[in-house]
């Protein structure tokens, strides 16, 4: 049945009540029309055509808007009150037949009570009533013509004809609109009846459809059947190969198991099929599965998928992930589920929760700090090393990096900017903030962390703790600086130059020394200053690269102006921290002045030489010839020479004794301050006992006691000179011993510290203060001492051999109350005392 | 054995030390000739008869030398040189004399191949023992071939 919507249903009553209307009214007016005119009496054709057409155009006009759909529901209610109007109108100009439209208006209260709601249905009659009584009243007071046609017949207008034919009229107007009511009535039926006659069609035809649809249902049905009972064997084969075990479980018993499941548990499916499923289980596991298991059955709900571990047939234990469902099998309740051997897969797990737990505790036993951190900078990890780096207490985790920064975001931003572009961060330096306000350097790396996909999740940085190397790197430059200044402020040249011989570097002495600016000479070779070039270097480089060092060595220059600049260098080859040489470093002077020094005095000692040569030949032959004759004469002339003439001739013999004395004594001073014999450890006792060996029978024949007070040292020193100082001390001592009645000359020493003292005392003659310097000054004589031989150079000669060995010589006396002799000796070997600088033999 | 005694040359310039060299050689009994140059060049043209020497007969083949060192033009020690490197002269025995006692000049003499070094003491008497001692090369020269 075709649903009809309100405004449908409101069409089609309006159209009805407007027909029902026309079928009354027209039938009526026309009726009376037609009365009046056979009857003659003077009726308002106009007026009541005028209605009539009003009445129809309104009413077109009613249906369409109506059937436009425009508000039909108000629209038929104003059509409704102007049909009221226009048959009141119409009525009027009937002469009031008053009772006809009476039922009229009954009929239209009716009509409307039907198809109008109730209160339309009150407004409507209102109208009417209304209308009808203003028609009244109109009359009554005149305003409009009373008409009243009835009483244009007579009174007993039952009786005629014309009142009967116009009753009649209105009777059969009033049995046509119920005529018509009816018709409409009927129609209305009839719908209903056809809509019923529609629905058992449509059923009708349903019920064919779906017979055909049965039939066709059947035959899909056994169609699929077919298929179903030729893929059973399909199904079966994937679920009993399934990867999967598969078992149905009902009242604790297997119901069915796939070969999986065999494979699994080691039973077979047979076997399976009186066990009670808990025999499966492991103890650790049965009352947990057992617990799901009832209460699943009880059909409460419980987690379909969970682990456990399963007992196979060999005793063996494995890992199982169930999962399980309740399902209706054979009309009751079982489980259902898959079950698969995670064996693999734990042992996966924890292969990846060692491998987990080594690089975790690799993170964080290294002493780096290391980080990693989300996409928005947000840590998700910070290794010990980073906590004990900058020292926050509490966890990094959740924090931003830029609260680590000493720059905060402004650097967090910057190093996300790099590591985004770059995809990773390598040595970039960075000064963090430690939590107690430090701030602490750091050499960062860092690289972007993907996840499996490789989609960014992130970074991770590595940072390494530097504040120390800076710091180092501080003092280092200080010390550096502090190096330099003082090679900048040496007069010395200093010069540095790479493994080739290239200069590297040249100090400022260096440029005041040969007038070369450093700029000139930084990357030149250094053999173009040297005078002989590569041969120098060769030489130099020799020694350099036997012994890792030259000391003293000395070798031209040509300085910027041409002159010539004789050096003493001392070079050392320069190492880095493994000990691989990297350069040379030399260190030199300008030793020109020195230089003509030396030739001063080699020419110096040239002239002595010759004088010493002179002395000892040419003073030394006449002397010779002088002793010769003088001595021939006194043996050949014996006899013809008297006692005077001999001892005069005695007496030429004993000057020229002296004369030689003499010669051989400066000879004996000269060679003192020339020539230097090597420098040994010489025992001094051992110097002693040769002396007291020598003068023993001197101190024998003038009865004198030696004493040696104590244990001598040793000393570094020329053994002969030494030993000359003591035999002149000791001889002196005996020459001036004099008339003591008990003569003693003591030897001793005492340590000084730095130096050791030595004293020959003797109770001889002594020597007057005014003397003490003098003895030591050559050729000065103490005028009183007679009867004792002696030049007077001995203890000049002994003075500088005690100063060419960095000591002292006194003497401490008194006339009459004997001397005694100090000097000193140096414990330290200071060197050769004084030699011809030599150049070191470096061929 | 030749039975002709054999000669001396004494080279020194200093008429004093040859007349009292003379004189010890006599007082030790050594009476040979005694051929006297007076410098270096002179004892050289000796050796090798050149010049107012070119005569063998004045200029025989000393059986000793005895050098002065200290001589005009070229010096004993120059003379020795060239006596010790000529194969057919330094079988001779060369015996220095000195007035010098220094031990560089002594040292430089043996060095140069001299048999002896004497120093020409002061004392006429030492100088004279001393002169005994070349008495040895005499006797050792005497044996030696010519």
């Amino acid at each position: 049945m075709k649903e009809q919507s309100e405004d449908e249903r409101t069409i089609e009553r309006a159209i009805f009540a407007d027909r029902l209307a026309r079928f009354v009214l027209f039938p009526f007016l026309f009726g009376i029309a037609v009365i009046a005119y056979t009857k003659g009496i003077p009726y308002p054709l106009i007026p009541i055509g005028i209605v009539l057409v009003a009445y129809y155009i309104t009413a077109q006009i009613t249906i369409v808007l109506i059937k436009r759909n425009f508000c039909p529901k108000w629209v038929y209610l104003f059509r409704l009150i102007i049909s009221m109007v226009l048959t009141a109108i119409a009525v009027h100009y009937t002469g009031g037949i008053e009772s006809p439209l009476f039922i009229l208006l009954g009929i239209s209260f009716i009509m409307s009570a039907l198809i109008l709601p109730l209160k339309q249905s009150i407004f409507v009659f209102v109208v009417g009533g209304v209308a009808y009584l203003a028609e009244i009243w109109l009359e009554h007071y005149g305003i409009i013509p009373h008409i009243h046609i009835v009483n244009a017949f007579s009174a007993n207008a039952f009786q005629d004809t014309t009142y009967l034919l116009i009753f009649s009229l209105v009777i059969v107007t009033v049995l046509a609109g119920m005529g018509t009511l009816t018709g409409y009535l009927i129609r209305f039926l009839n719908l209903q009846l056809e809509e019923l006659r529609e629905a058992k069609t449509h059923t009708e035809n349903l019920v064919k459809v779906l017979e055909e649809a049965r039939v066709t249902l059947e035959d899909k049905v056994k169609e699929r059947t077919r298929e179903i009972a030729e893929s059973e064997e399909k199904y079966r084969n994937i679920v009993d190969k399934s990867f999967d075990g598969i078992y149905i479980v009902q009242d604790d018993v297997f119901k069915f198991v796939n070969t999986r499941f065999e494979e699994i548990t080691g039973y077979t499916a047979e076997e399976l099929k009186h066990m009670d499923f808990r025999e499966l289980i492991a103890p650790e596991s049965l009352e947990l599965v057992s617990e799901r298991g009832l209460k699943r059955q009880r059909g409460e709900k419980v987690p379909e998928n969970y682990e456990f571990v399963e007992l196979r047939k060999d005793g063996k234990k494995i890992d199982v992930e169930v999962f399980a469902t309740t399902i209706n099998y054979k009309g009751r309740l079982a489980v259902q589920a898959y079950i698969r051997d995670i064996t693999e897969k734990k042992i996966l797990e924890n292969e990846i929760r060692e491998t987990r737990d080594l690089v975790d505790s690799i993170l964080q036993s290294s002493a780096d700090a290391i980080v990693a951190v989300d996409r928005k900078g947000i840590v998700t990890f910070a290794s010990k090393g980073a906590e004990e780096m900058l020292g926050y207490r509490e966890s990094w985790i959740g924090t931003h990096t830029s609260k680590y920064y000493a720059k905060g975001m402004e650097k967090a931003k910057e190093l996300e900017g790099i590591v985004r572009e770059k995809e990773k961060l390598e040595n970039y330096e960075i000064d963090y903030i430690a939590e107690d306000g430090r701030i602490i350097s750091a050499i960062v790396s860092a690289s972007l962390l993907r996840d499996v996909n490789g989609k960014v999740i992130g970074s991770l940085g590595v940072a390494k703790d530097i504040t120390e190397k800076k710091k180092l790197e501080n003092e280092t430059r200080e010390v550096k600086n502090f190096l330099e200044n003082i090679i900048e402020s040496s007069i010395d040249g200093i010069t540095t130059t790479n493994n080739k011989g290239v200069i590297t570097f040249a100090s400022k002495g260096a440029e005041e020394m040969l007038g070369y600016r450093r700029e000139e000479t930084i990357g030149t070779h250094i053999y173009q200053y040297y005078l002989n070039g590569r041969e120098d270097a060769r030489k130099i480089m020799k020694v350099l690269g036997k012994d890792g060092r030259l000391q003293n060595y000395e070798i031209d220059i040509i300085a910027k102006d041409g002159r010539i600049v004789p050096i003493n260098t001392s070079a050392s080859l320069i190492r880095d921290n493994r000990g691989k040489t990297i350069g040379t470093m030399g260190v030199y002077k300008d030793i020109t002045e020195k230089k003509r020094l030396e030739e001063e005095i080699r020419r110096r000692n040239e002239e002595l030489e010759n004088f010493v040569y002179t002395v000892s030949h040419d003073l030394k032959s006449p002397l010779v010839s002088l002793q010769g004759f003088a001595s021939i004469l006194l043996s050949d002339y014996k006899d013809k020479i008297d006692e005077n003439g001999q001892h005069y001739l005695e007496r030429i013999g004993q000057n020229a004794s002296y004369m030689e004395t003499l010669t051989q004594d400066l000879l004996e001073l000269s060679k003192v301050g020339r020539v230097v014999g090597a420098f040994e450890k010489v025992d001094t006792s051992k110097i002693i006992e040769e002396l007291t060996g020598r003068v023993q029978h001197l101190l024998e024949e003038k009865k004198i006691e030696l004493l040696l007070r104590n244990h001598f040292p040793i000393v570094y020193c020329d053994r002969n000179r030494i030993l000359q100082v003591f035999e002149n001390l000791i001889s002196n001592s005996i020459k001036f011993m004099g008339d003591a009645e008990s003569p003693v000359i003591e030897i001793g020493h005492t340590d000084k510290g730095e130096v050791y003292e030595f004293y020959v005392r003797d109770n001889g003659i002594g020597i007057e203060k005014k003397y003490h310097e003098k003895i030591f000054i050559i050729f000065q004589r103490l005028q009183d001492l007679e009867g004792v031989e002696g030049t007077g150079v001995g203890l000049a000669i002994i003075k500088r051999i005690v100063e060419n060995h960095g000591g002292n010589i006194w003497v401490g006396s008194e006339k009459g109350k004997g001397a005694t002799f100090h000097f000193t000796l140096p414990k330290r070997n200071l060197g050769q005392p004084y030699t011809l600088p030599k150049r070191q033999n470096i061929d | 054995m030749n039975s002709e005694p054999v000669k001396m040359l004494l080279v020194e310039d200093n008429d004093d030390h040859v007349e009292l060299t003379k004189r010890a050689l006599r007082e030790n009994g050594i009476l040979n000739d005694i051929y006297v140059v007076k410098d270096g060049q002179e004892a050289l043209d000796f050796l090798y008869h050149r010049g107012k020497y070119s005569d063998k007969t004045k200029a025989p083949r000393p059986g000793l030398i005895l050098l002065d060192v200290k001589l005009p033009k070229i010096d004993g020690f120059e003379v020795l040189e060239k006596i010790k490197s000529d194969p057919d002269l330094k079988l001779i025995p060369v015996i220095m004399l000195t007035t010098s006692s220094r031990d560089e000049e002594i040292a430089k003499g043996y060095a140069g191949g001299a048999n002896s070094y004497v120093t020409k003491p002061v004392d006429f008497n030492e100088f004279v023992n001393k002169i005994k001692s070349i008495r040895l090369y005499w006797v050792l020269v005497n044996k030696l071939p010519k």
